[in-house]
């Protein structure tokens, strides 16, 4: 997933880097969380502002904020010029149907309080609303997410 | 892409642009899996509809070396 850090999450490292901003602290693990649309810029990447997460009402099965994406390392070793797949499978089982459909995704920390997102982006084939229903369950395989440093 | 399969035969689809199931849309730029009846099955033996829904229960996996293409981002 080419280019789909949060620029929230960008600027703060610049800032780190560059000026005279503090490094954030980050609490693992990190979640998978599913949305239904990506904000109006089109990806949430351009204004930092987030998508529409399912939710347990639109979506049984689903809980608010995500599944886990498990134990550290989230993903692969990163290397220049290739991507890193993450390592743990994340699935949910469906107790009804999601009549919030599936555009997105958005990987999250698990900072108490206000956890900050990382990484989003849209399924270039998503998954339409009320498609899945109660029984069914949706999954991203272990090595599915790929991310790289190449067009941060 | 989504590698769609039955849970009970575990007959699958690999769904994505150009499958009957799929749509496109102009509005969002995003193909959506809409038609879950488009998708192809070959039941046999125990194979049963969910109790309540009626449904094949499905699994909608987003499999390694699929998802990579599937997921753009962009600023």
């Amino acid at each position: 997933m080419a280019s789909m850090t949060d620029q929230g999450r960008t600027n703060t490292f610049l800032n780190f880097v560059f000026g005279t901003g503090s490094i954030m602290t980050i609490t693992a693990p990190y979640h998978l969380r599913l949305m239904s649309a990506m904000s109006a810029t089109g990806n949430g990447n351009t204004s930092g502002a987030n998508g529409t997460e399912l939710t347990s009402g639109n979506s049984p099965g689903y809980t608010a904020l995500g599944n886990t994406m498990g134990s550290s390392p989230t993903f692969a070793t990163f290397t220049a010029g290739a991507s890193a797949g993450n390592t743990n499978a994340v699935t949910w089982t469906a107790t009804g149907t999601w009549t919030g459909g599936v555009a997105g995704i958005e990987v999250w920390d698990t900072t108490s309080g206000t956890p900050l997102r990382w990484l989003q982006g849209v399924l270039s084939t998503g998954i339409s609303a009320s498609v899945v229903v109660n029984g069914d369950t949706v999954s991203f395989a272990s090595n599915s997410i790929t991310v790289n440093a190449g067009a941060w | 892409m989504i590698h769609v399969s039955c849970q009970n035969c575990h007959a699958y689809d690999v769904v994505g642009p150009g499958h009957p199931a799929v749509t496109y849309s102009a509005e969002t730029g995003q193909h959506l899996l809409t038609d879950r009846s488009a998708l192809r099955h070959s039941h046999s033996g125990d194979c049963e509809p969910h109790p309540e829904t009626g449904h094949y229960p499905l699994h909608f996996e987003f499999m390694a070396g699929m998802a990579p293409a599937d997921l753009t981002g962009g600023s």
